[in-house]
């Protein structure tokens, strides 16, 4: 019958409560409904489930299905009960009792991995076939076992004769083992020979010493590396151990470098047990490291300040300078370390912070700009206890291994911060069984002495990995990859202190994030809203600060240490930093007085006073252009009439006005108006009438534009030094603009004018990009006027894609392609009329689909 | 763990709150292991460092002592690498011994194997070691004692040195202590007793054979000496700074012990007498004549009992040289800071040896030996002629410009006048500045080219109250001692090196007898260099607890 129909039946037959418990355990054999039992037996024995169930086993279950695996024929119907499996599996000491044995079978077969044979009267115990696929998901050596002799002959050629080599070789060393001719035949005799009980002893007792440290290399996995693996060394001279096995065909050559040890010699080297011992109990650690709780929660409770003060100065940091991605994704190294220099501290550290940041959302990706950016969030003025909660819970979910950072790629380059590479989906699973085992491991270990002695057993990586691998074995490498990061980061979050688990650490294994930040809620001292003040300039915050206190304390001064004190230190330079923001002299000592434990020291408030007084002596502005006439009255007369508004006009001085648009614009609004403007070069004098006065501001603006990279190409208006109309770079200019051309680029300008009315000279660059962005976001496409690399200017209806790292990235709808353009090469940028043809139309849609 | 005098920080320094209940208890828990590195008025930060840390160990507290004061004075959690850190590096302290072995002579032993092979494999090391005895011993060259030592430190592995040192020539040195008349000297009066503190540090440094004593300055560092050597016995070597310093010594020797003007020496540019207790400059033992140190068989060519080093923080480099070979011997270092400006505190440990006994400096200003002086910075504003020429100047004549402007001079004639009746000394760098203060306050120049006669008779009147007001160049206060004044004004030039000028100060400034601080002026042109200086100087006073205030020219009379 085949299998499958069998664990139908079986499963049919059982009980609702056992189907549950089934279905509970395996939920995927649901998942999607099922209609029938034999789906469902089908489903179960479906490579998948059957690896998903495999992952939950236990070290001893994982052994026992092996064991099964290893000594049942589902062809011939062989079964296994628990008086064949006894020899199999041996514990540590002593031998397992059926009973035992029956249980375990009995588990594995709720797990629908085994099925029941039909009662024998010959049986006394049930006896059990594996499901199909079992033996395939288990893999080609279950329980750390070689394959069979028969199997490795049927591999390859080269084995087989290396087989037939052995039983010629034994032969004449006088073993009783008769040569063969055909490798299947070898094996066969090979394995008859190592079934006689009396060959492996006698054999042993003739190895070199180090055979059975040899041995037991081979126990995690058969296969091992040995150079020349292919060498036949004679029975009579083997001097090591590799070249003795080699020689009686004990361990068979798989290539030139490789060797595996064949299934009836790894059992025989292991007494004929699969698994020895078997292992029914999770292992324990001879004398675990008691910690006193003391330290424990010392520990914990700095890293959980050390680790929100730190996100705070993250924070604080990204919002000043976003944070850059690399091309290739992720954080660079250089931007890690100006981060890390900003928080002083190590960049694996900025990037563990910018890591836990992006999970808790408190940072973002900018996608316009491919900068990380402060996110708008009310983190900073939550109390301690919820902002750890937010981090932990983000922690918990998060689904990369920030440890991973920093670690080598196979392509030489390291893994960055925020990185693709660090993603591991299955980091919140293991987090959460690390959790668990933490939480058992402290209950199991923990001596009842030592709870009363106020101590706690320190749990090392290789303990938790050892226990995690016992309750699943499957996952073993998984955790040996993982688990040390993780302790070390949940250290960092005071769940682990000095390797123990803490009450944070216990509430959050118990699945509470609220309980564990009640726990902290308790446990953190309260914010400060005062400081001390001293002499030397400085102040020290004693402990946490009331953000908004902390806050206004970083603009008056600037932070230094590190620690749970703060220590801000003023002077002149962050005092004006605190005044330019608005602050005034008498608020900053308010400031001050209100909130120092002490009294304000002299020197600083006389370094407040002093600095106060006199800030803003010379004061700056922008500006587009200037207006200046000696009579004062013209002057009056301008601002007084209406028409100029648009141009922003503002009287600085009796005789002097700034205007907020740019100088064409100026001479050519006045001129419209009727005043005769005369331009003025940068030093100050009139230009002369021997250029056009335009040239002025247009002229260089004009080369710069068609010679991207010569030093006029700067903004408009400011030219050269040595203005003055003969030393004009238009004259060097290897092609001179036709009148035509100038004309064009007039009216152009002129048109741009009168569009964005206010648009000054800084404004141009930024209201492309924004038209550019807008254009992005609507789908819409653009004219741009492009100067191609020979200095030819053109312009083209382009659909925008993206914007970023200083390029453009367009669909030409024309060439149905996709290009790159650098902004600089960008002249000007104008939305096509929004009444985009139907043409149009399709181009932008196809664009979107690419 | 709630409210402890203490913040541990994760930069290895720990703030103290000087007002805090315990702050006491914990400044004399934390000093044993930390060094003092600022002490302004309410926050005192001290510095955890390797070299701290492995003094501790000289002085038999172990990390779970170190960790248990942190832990319990601590207000807020301590951060736990640094107690890892801590853990880690005192372990480092005598894993490897120095002894004496009665067959071998002077052996490196160790309790740890790996240790012991890793420093042997150091290639700079291996050179100074003999052969192998076994496992965990090797014979040391008797003659690398010091230079294995500093190499070892340097590896982080530092020696504990138990191998003794020579007797020395026995020469009998008494204190002339007569208990029962008064607490403490006063000077050239009869009774007098060690203070309890310098009585501690003497016995503390006898104890642990070689090392330094820290005392502020101010506090007799002098009787610290005198008593190890009353405990000694023997003849002694005593390395100073300057000749004014040696004649100190000597005057200070005469009075507090049995010695006699016979039985001690001048080993200076001057003089050269080698007597039972000999009192040497650095600078005399340090000089060079055709590549050879002619002065240098003094320190081994006698059989000394015990070395004396003044003023362990300007020690010079030849000298740790030197000293080096000088290890079989007991060496005794005084100094105000451990804290050298040129990062060789490790050479002190390995060399001199651990600090033996610390006072923290707050502990003995509260017992009033010693008292602060007010600093106060008057600011002057610059006519804007001046304004306009120091803008237009070279950078080399900036300081020049601004430090020597005339509007000083009114202000220190205000000063004096508001002074008048104190003693009062006026300091600056430029003689032209000098010479009109001194015509317009009245008062005789001190400067270079001043006989020692002149300056003699002049500091002699000054001392006597006959003389008021002296007007001193920087060139003066470098070679001569200084009489003592209430009242200082600095109108140009700074006053030696930063850590100079706190200990000059207090010794310059004595407090007035109705118990009024001295006061310190320092007259500064607003918004020049001299300012950028000033604020230097405020830091660094202002961190050394002194009190500072800071004044407009227009405000004198007001404060």
């Amino acid at each position: 019958m085949s299998s499958i129909r069998a664990l139908a039946l079986d499963l049919a037959a059982r009980s609702d409560r056992q189907l549950r418990t089934l279905l509970a355990t395996r939920p995927d054999l649901c998942h999607p409904a099922v209609p029938d039992f034999p789906a469902l037996a089908a489903r179960a024995c479906t490579r998948i489930s059957l690896q998903r169930a495999l992952e939950n086993l236990t070290r001893p279950q994982l052994d026992m299905l092996a064991a099964v695996v290893l000594s049942t024929n589902v062809d011939s119907g062989t079964a296994a009960d628990a008086a064949t499996l006894q020899p199999l599996l041996r514990p540590a000491s002593g031998r397992a009792t059926l009973k035992e044995l029956d249980g375990y079978l009995a588990g594995l077969h709720a797990l629908a991995l085994l099925v029941r044979t039909p009662p024998a009267p010959s049986r006394r115990h049930r006896a059990y076939l594996p499901v199909t696929n079992l033996d395939e998901v288990l893999g080609p050596y279950p329980a750390g076992l070689g394959r069979p002799y028969q199997v490795l002959a049927s591999s390859n050629p080269q084995t087989a004769d290396r087989l037939t080599a052995a039983t010629a070789a034994l032969h004449r060393a006088g073993y009783p083992v008769e040569p063969m001719a055909t490798g299947t035949d070898a094996a066969a005799e090979l394995e008859r020979w190592l079934a006689d009980p009396r060959t492996w002893p006698a054999l042993l007792s003739e190895a070199p010493e180090a055979t059975g440290a040899l041995l037991r290399q081979f126990r995690r996995s058969p296969v091992g590396a040995v150079p020349h693996a292919g060498r036949m060394p004679e029975p009579g001279s083997g001097a090591t151990p590799v070249d003795w096995l080699l020689a009686r065909g004990l361990l068979v050559p798989l290539d030139a470098a490789h060797v595996e040890l064949p299934r009836s010699v790894g059992l025989a080297a292991r007494q004929g047990a699969v698994a020895e011992p078997w292992l029914t109990a999770p292992p324990q650690p001879d004398a675990p490291r008691e910690i006193r709780d003391s330290i424990r929660d010392n520990a914990a409770y700095s890293a959980v300040a050390d680790t929100l003060r730190m996100v705070t100065g993250l924070l604080d940091q990204v919002r000043s300078s976003p944070v850059a991605t690399l091309r290739a994704g992720g954080v660079g190294v250089r931007e890690a370390r100006r981060l890390a220099e900003a928080l002083r501290t190590d960049p694996a550290d900025a990037g563990w912070l910018l890591e836990l940041a992006a999970a808790a959302g408190l940072i973002r990706l900018d996608v316009d700009t491919s900068r990380w950016v402060a996110a708008e969030t009310d983190f900073g003025a939550l109390p301690r206890h919820l902002q750890w909660q937010l981090l932990a819970a983000a922690w918990l979910a998060l689904h990369r291994a920030p440890a991973l950072l920093g670690e080598e790629l196979p392509s030489g380059s390291s893994i960055n911060p925020l990185a693709a590479e660090a993603s591991r989906p299955d980091a919140p699973a293991v987090r959460r069984r690390l959790l668990e085992c933490l939480g058992q491991l402290q209950q199991s270990w923990r001596q009842p002495a030592a709870a009363r002695s106020g101590t706690s057993p320190a749990i090392s990586a290789a303990d938790a990995v050892a226990y995690l691998a016992w309750h699943q074995p499957r996952l073993q490498r998984r955790f040996e990859r993982l688990v040390p990061g993780i302790l070390a980061e949940a250290a960092r979050l005071g769940l682990v202190g000095s390797g123990a688990l803490t009450e944070l650490g216990a509430a959050l294994a118990g699945g509470g994030v609220e309980e564990a930040a009640a726990v902290l809620e308790r446990d953190l001292p309260a914010p400060l809203a005062h400081f001390l003040l001293q002499a030397d300039l400085t102040a020290v915050a004693p402990g946490y600060l009331e953000p908004e206190v902390a806050r206004e304390l970083a603009l008056l001064s600037d932070a230094e240490g590190q620690g749970p004190a703060a220590i801000y230190r003023f002077s002149a330079g962050s005092l004006r930093r605190a005044l330019d923001a608005g602050r005034d002299g008498t608020g900053i000592l308010d400031f001050l007085t209100r909130h120092a434990a002490t009294e304000v020291p002299q020197p600083l408030r006389y370094l407040v006073e002093d600095t106060a007084a006199r800030h803003g002596t010379l004061r700056a502005g922008p500006a587009g252009s200037y207006l200046r006439s000696d009579d004062e009255s013209a002057l009056e007369q301008l601002l007084a009439d209406p028409r100029t508004a648009p141009l922003g006009l503002r009287r600085l001085a009796p005789t002097v006005l700034v205007a907020r648009a740019g100088g064409r614009e100026l001479l050519q609004t006045l001129r419209g108006l009727g005043y005769s403007p005369a331009p003025e070069a940068h030093d100050g004098a009139e230009a002369g009438s021997a250029a056009h006065p335009d040239m002025v501001f247009s002229g260089p603006a004009r080369t710069g534009a068609a010679l991207p990279g010569t030093a006029a190409g700067r903004e408009a208006g400011s030219a050269p030094a040595g203005t003055g109309a003969a030393s004009f770079p238009v004259r060097t200019n290897p092609w001179a603009p036709t009148g035509e051309q100038l004309d064009q680029q007039l009216a152009l300008l002129r048109g741009s004018a009168a569009a964005g009315s206010a648009a000054g000279v800084e404004d141009g660059p930024l209201l492309g990009l924004e038209t550019l962005r807008t254009a992005i976001r609507q789908k819409r496409p653009v004219r741009i006027g492009i100067v191609e690399p020979g200095g030819d200017e053109h312009r083209e209806v382009l659909l925008p894609l993206s914007v970023g790292g200083g390029r453009v990235r367009v669909y030409d709808p024309d060439r149905q392609t996709e290009r790159v353009v650098p902004i600089h090469r960008v002249m000007d940028i104008e939305l096509a009329e929004p009444a985009a043809p139907a043409g149009a139309q399709t181009t932008k849609e196809r664009a979107a689909d690419g | 763990m709630a409210d402890g005098p203490l913040i541990v920080q994760s930069d290895k320094t720990i703030l103290l709150e000087v007002d805090h209940a315990q702050a006491d208890e914990a400044r004399h828990a934390i000093a044993a292991f930390a060094e003092l590195e600022r002490a302004p008025e309410h926050m005192h930060s001290y510095r955890i460092t390797p070299l701290g840390l492995w003094n501790a160990r000289a002085a038999g507290l172990d990390a779970e002592q170190v960790l248990d004061t942190l832990l319990s004075y601590s207000r807020f959690p301590v951060p736990h690498a640094l107690l890892v850190d801590i853990e880690e590096t005192m372990s480092r302290y005598g894993r490897l011994r120095l002894e004496k072995d009665p067959q071998h002579g002077l052996v490196l032993r160790t309790s740890d194997y790996p240790v012991l092979e890793e420093v042997m494999h150091a290639k700079k090391i291996k050179p100074l070691l003999g052969p192998r005895i076994d496992a965990e011993t090797t014979v040391v060259h008797s003659s690398q004692r010091g230079a294995l030592k500093q190499l070892l430190l340097k590896l982080g592995w530092p020696a504990e040195d138990l191998a003794g040192y020579v007797d020395g020539t026995p020469h009998p040195i008494a204190l002339t202590e007569s208990p029962g008349t008064g607490e403490d000297a006063v000077p050239g009066r009869d009774g007098w007793r060690l203070r309890p503190y310098q009585k501690m540090a003497a016995e503390n440094f006898w104890a642990g054979g070689s090392g330094v004593v820290v005392l502020p300055c101010g506090a007799g560092k002098t009787l610290v000496g005198a008593a190890a050597m009353a405990t000694s016995s023997t003849t002694t070597l005593i390395l100073v700074t300057n000749t004014v310093s040696a004649r100190q010594w000597k005057d200070e020797l005469l009075r507090r012990t049995s010695l006699t003007e016979d039985e001690i020496g001048e080993y200076s540019g001057a003089l050269k007498e080698v007597r039972p207790v000999t009192i040497a400059t650095y600078q005399v033992l340090t000089m060079r004549r055709g590549g050879l140190y002619p002065h240098l068989e003094l320190l081994d060519g006698n059989d000394w009992g015990l070395i004396i080093y003044d003023e362990v923080h300007l020690l010079p480099a030849p000298i740790f040289r030197m000293t080096a070979d000088l290890q079989a011997r007991r060496r005794l270092g005084l100094t105000a800071t451990l804290v050298r400006e040129d990062g060789r505190e490790g050479e002190v440990f390995s060399l001199i040896g651990p600090k033996r006994y610390d006072a923290p400096w707050k502990d003995i200003e509260a017992q009033g030996y010693i008292a602060p002086a007010d600093c106060v910075e008057v600011r002057v504003d610059l006519p804007r002629d001046e304004r306009v020429a120091y803008a237009m100047a070279e950078d080399a004549d900036k300081y020049r410009l601004c430090a020597a402007s005339e509007t000083k001079s009114a202000v220190v004639e205000q000063l004096a006048a508001r002074h008048r009746g104190e003693q009062l000394l006026v300091i600056g760098q430029y003689i032209d500045q000098l010479d009109e203060l001194a015509a317009r306050l009245d008062a005789p120049v001190i400067k270079g080219d001043t006989s020692v006669k002149e300056r003699q008779r002049l500091f002699g009147e000054f001392r006597s109250g006959a003389l008021q007001t002296l007007v001193v160049s920087k060139v003066a206060n470098f070679s001569i001692d200084l009489p003592e004044a209430s009242v200082a004004i600095q109108v140009s030039g700074s006053f030696g090196s930063r850590q100079e000028e706190a200990q000059r100060l207090g010794r310059l400034l004595r407090p007035k007898a109705d118990g009024r601080a001295a006061r310190f002026y320092t007259v500064v042109a607003r918004d020049t260099l001299d300012q950028d200086y000033a604020a230097k100087r405020q830091r660094f006073l202002a961190e050394q607890g002194y009190a500072y205030t800071i004044l407009d020219a227009k405000d004198i009379s007001k404060a």
